[in-house]
């Protein structure tokens, strides 16, 4: 090639470039003011009057107008930038369909053009040339017309701008779509998933709900069953009392007495149990050593009966000898305890070698676990029974401490209670209850507060002499015959000058009539008003009326609320002639 | 969009369209849209244009008489004065018609008559088409290209030739559906689904020689500054026309290689030119050239060279696909329309051609015909007629950039 020809070409290629490159500036200058328009604006007649502003100048039109179909395969202007097409209508034919389907057409002689011609004279007359694209979007469509008033005024370029207008505007359009679909679908998503994590936790709330509904049936009938139980064991425990004080009993019968005597106060204890279940309430607690516990359990006769009953079993004990204190009741940790070994005894009863390991540590949980429950933050001491048994399925682990579901379930001997008492015991002491579960075994881990006071030693024996009376009157206030006479023969022991009455009313009348130096009075009596509305009116007789409650529930609302007005200790059948004494002596001293 | 090329040398007018669209057809996998069709006048295209709308009808077809065959992109397909070659357009997203009428005295006429038939036949009256393919006959191209852009606007682009013969006797046909003229206007109007690109080049560069047409009527030049053409145009190619001094005659191919220009316009500071090739000294030692020329305008002596003519075709398809929105590689296929003039100068460099236009064309098919004047769109946009020109027209897909 000659070289001066090739310098030649290159030069005009040069600037073949350069004119294309500003003319491509322009249309994307233009493109890009369209664009802007489209996607800022949210008015629709808004957006296209801006539309014909900004592409009027590169598009070349006179005026130009936007057509929607409107749902009876005609289209209709919803924008125009002159009144002249505001009332048109189009039936899309072989152009406009074309148009529709996504191709910008150029038509330089309107006349020739079956749309076109089938518009009124004025509109005829007006425009002889025009160029038509969409704007699509996958829920609007929207034709974009400019017109001119003379033949063939629309070029190649226009049509070029207008195809890569008409794209990107549709591009633009469907990507605003997609991220509002997305946004809304996002929005959905998020909606369902809360939906979802509230159905969650209503189905956790339903089933807790159920849980404690179950509980609360058991509770009431449990209830009212150890209320009875209560007092019918208040003479298996306080008559035996009277009848050892009796300085010339003889030694077999004091012998025979006073196991009477021991199997009353475990009846007593396993009823309160019962109430625990029943009632979700603590039962009196102190301070503790989970290994005095562990090691009391281990030595007691319900251990050494449930051993003996799974041959195979091992028990190992690994207990933390730094282990911190906690406040509780002994007897129902303890009883916890029995009941996990037990649950663990039958987990194992099918292995040859079954193993279990109760161990005991000091934990700080400086974050929320999320076991099985919800351990939080705090200092605990951590009792565990770990078995190598077969595991626990999911769904029974689900269900494991509702009462009587286990035995169901798990072919569990026993009452149906025993985990349900291990929950409940941890409920009552502020405690939580994980379980990890496998194919290898399963581990219950109690977590129990910790408490920096220091445990008792044991318990002292008060002689007699502190806690008698002097002759002061009582009035013992109880529904139950046998209750009134029970404590009127303790209180007559004691020293005091009883009388008693068996109902709430005939104990108004009674101190309306009459002072007396104190009332036991039974809080829940049936017919009649309840111990906490007698006390209320008798403090507007007697302001200031001592007063010792006694009752077979727990320590309930009644209870604080009588004690609030004044009343004195709390004393839970059934009591000993000790804890009798005692009570009644430190309310007279008050 | 699909494109494919076919040609067939064959002497038989009926076997030579049967090989050629057979060839058509089984490269497309179907029937195309739209054939343009190139063959030698030394065919009876009567019967080949006849055979090939048998084979398929109701294809719109267009064309004319290519000087001694064709070129695509298997090679130079001539064999003893005889080729034809078509180059078919798949794609029934687009739109496609052609139309042809008898020029006779009002080729403006023609040029509107043959479009409206055009775009009846595409279904798509009063639409502007992406591009105007035509084929003229010598004498009336610049107004058939007034009469296109009159009708359907000035910035439409056109890209033709002049049908040729293979000895300047005047045997050049119009091949427009059924229709096989001698003075004709073909053309099909193209409403592609995809882009286009297009380049018009010379490819000759200005010599010192200039001067003004003082007097000129259609395409006969009297005089240049007021003395005989034929003896201007003598001094400034250093006597290569002398020997048919005064008494005349055929300068074709002699004078391929200094044609007349003449500046239509500018890119900056370089003007680009219509080139006029002189065919013939006239009584009175006038030059008749392949352009109309006009009395007043400038004119300046080109020149080329073999070499130049013979790499110019790639670099003018390099130019097409640099102009279109798609890239060499996304090529679809193209259209060459190549002078004859020069195509007879470089006749043995034909492969050579041949070799330049396959990667500038990014080894899509394409089909060049070799016409005695180009029609084409310049870089200013202007459509214009020329000799000794080389019009590209490339398809390719729709992109957005």
């Amino acid at each position: 090639m000659d070289t001066s020809e090739e310098l030649r070409e290159a030069l005009l290629n040069l600037e073949d470039a350069r004119k294309r490159e500003a003319h491509q500036r322009r249309m994307a200058e233009a493109l890009l003011a369209g664009l802007r328009v489209l996607v800022l604006t949210e008015d629709v007649g808004e957006l296209f009057g801006k539309l014909f502003d900004v592409m009027r100048e590169p598009l070349e039109f006179e005026a130009a107008f936007v057509l929607t179909a409107n749902g009876e395969g005609t289209l209709r202007p919803v924008a125009s930038s002159v009144p002249l097409f505001a009332d048109t209508v189009w039936r899309p034919r072989a152009m406009l369909e074309r148009v529709i389907g996504g191709q910008p057409v150029a038509v330089f002689d309107t006349q020739l053009v079956e749309e076109w011609s089938s518009q009124p004279p004025p509109v005829r007359q007006a425009v002889r040339s025009a160029l038509h694209f969409s704007i699509h979007t996958a829920e609007r469509k929207a034709l974009f017309v400019c017109t001119h008033s003379h033949r063939a005024h629309f070029s190649r370029d226009h049509v070029l701008l207008a195809r890569r207008f008409s794209m990107l505007a549709t591009q633009a359009l469907q990507k605003l779509e997609s991220e509002a679909k997305l946004a809304d679908l996002q929005e959905r998503l998020d909606t369902e998933a809360k939906l979802a994590t509230l159905n969650r936790k209503l189905v956790e709330s339903e089933k807790k709900l159920a849980r404690a509904r179950k509980m609360e049936a058991v509770g009431l009938l449990a209830g009212g069953v150890a209320h009875d139980l209560n007092n019918i064991l208040s003479g298996i425990v306080s008559y035996p009392e009277l009848l050892l004080m009796e300085e010339d009993l003889p030694p077999a019968y004091r012998e025979a007495i006073e196991t009477i005597r021991e199997s009353g106060l475990r009846a007593a204890a396993v009823v309160e149990d019962l109430l625990t279940v029943a009632r979700g309430a603590a039962s009196s607690r102190e301070i503790l050593n989970l290994n005095r516990i562990v090691r009391q359990s281990l030595i007691s006769p319900e251990y050494q009966s449930l051993m003996l009953s799974y041959p195979t079993a091992t028990v190992r004990c690994d207990l933390d000898s730094d282990l911190l204190n906690i406040r509780a009741s002994e007897v129902h940790v303890g009883k916890a305890l029995i009941n996990l070994v037990a649950n663990a005894a039958e987990a194992v009863c099918d292995r040859t070698e079954g193993a279990i390991v109760i161990s005991t540590e000091n934990r700080y949980v400086d974050r929320p676990l999320r076991g099985y429950d919800e351990v939080r933050v705090g200092e605990f001491a951590v009792l565990r029974v770990s078995d190598n048994g077969r595991g626990i399925s999911d769904q029974d682990l689900e269900r494991i401490f509702e009462p009587f579901y286990a035995r169901k379930a798990m072919g569990r001997s026993g009452t149906g209670l025993g985990l349900t008492v291990v929950w409940n015991t941890m409920q009552d002491h502020d405690g939580y209850v994980d379980v990890t579960t496998d194919d290898h075994g399963t581990t219950f881990a109690l977590y129990f507060p910790v408490t920096r006071e220091a445990a008792a030693d044991g318990s002292v024996k008060i002689p007699l002499e502190d806690y008698r009376g002097a002759g002061q009157t009582v009035l013992v206030v109880d529904d139950l015959e046998d209750q009134r006479k029970l404590a009127s023969v303790m209180l007559r022991r004691l020293g005091y000058t009883p009388d008693a009455v068996a109902s709430g009313e005939e104990a108004v009348e009674y101190v309306s009539k009459r002072p007396v130096d104190l009332v036991l009075l039974d809080m829940i009596m049936d017919p009649g008003i309840n111990g906490r509305q007698t006390y209320e009116r008798m403090i507007e007789i007697r302001p200031g009326q001592k007063a010792v409650i006694a009752s077979g529930f727990s320590q309930t609302d009644d209870v604080k609320a009588a004690q609030k007005m004044g009343a004195g200790r709390y004393l839970k059948k059934p009591y000993t002639l000790e804890k009798l004494g005692q009570a009644v002596r430190e309310e007279l001293a008050k | 969009m699909k494109i494919a090329s076919a040609a067939s040398t064959d002497p038989n007018p009926h076997r030579a369209a049967t090989k050629a669209h057979g060839m058509l057809v089984e490269k497309l996998g179907g029937p195309p849209q739209l054939m343009l069709v190139h063959s030698s006048c030394a065919y009876d295209n009567e019967a080949l244009v006849g055979q090939l709308r048998t084979l398929a009808p109701g294809v719109p077809l267009q064309g004319g008489t290519s000087c001694l065959g064709v070129i695509t992109e298997s090679g130079f397909q001539s064999r003893d004065g005889l080729g034809v070659g078509i180059l078919g357009v798949l794609d029934p997203e687009g739109g496609y018609g052609v139309g042809i009428a008898e020029s006779e005295d009002d080729p403006q006429s023609a040029a509107r008559s043959a479009l409206d038939q055009a775009l009846a036949e595409a279904d798509r009256p009063g639409e502007l088409p992406g591009v105007v393919v035509t084929t003229s006959y010598p004498g009336h191209e610049e107004f058939t290209i007034g009469a296109i852009e009159d009708y359907l606007g000035a910035n439409v682009p056109i890209i033709g030739g002049t049908s040729a013969d293979n000895d300047m006797s005047g045997q050049w046909q119009q091949f427009g559906n059924d229709s096989v003229r001698r003075q004709a206007i073909s053309v099909a109007t193209l409403f592609p689904s995809g882009e286009i690109g297009y380049s018009f080049h010379s490819g000759y560069e200005p010599t010192r020689h200039r001067g003004r047409a003082t007097r000129a009527e259609g395409r006969i030049l009297y005089e240049i500054d007021g003395r005989p053409a034929a003896r201007v145009y003598n001094e400034w190619t250093e006597g290569l026309i002398a020997e048919l001094l005064p008494e005349g005659g055929n300068l074709v191919p002699t004078t391929a290689f200094t044609p007349l220009g003449n500046p239509v316009g500018q890119v900056g500071d370089i003007p680009y030119f219509r080139l006029s090739y002189p065919v013939e000294v006239l009584a009175g030692e006038a030059l008749l050239l392949y352009t109309d020329v006009r009395k007043g305008c400038d004119l300046v002596l080109m020149t080329g060279t073999h070499d130049s003519l013979a790499t110019r075709a790639g670099r003018v398809a390099a130019a097409a696909v640099d102009a279109a929105p798609f890239r060499v590689d996304e090529i679809r296929g193209a259209l060459v329309l190549f002078c004859a003039g020069c195509m007879l100068a470089i006749r043995d460099r034909m492969e050579e051609v041949v070799k330049n236009l396959r990667p500038a064309l990014g080894h899509a098919p394409f089909l060049t015909a070799f016409t005695l004047g180009e029609q084409g769109c310049f870089i200013g946009g202007e459509n214009r007629h020329g000799n000794l020109m080389i019009a590209v027209l490339v398809f390719g897909p729709l992109r957005v950039e």
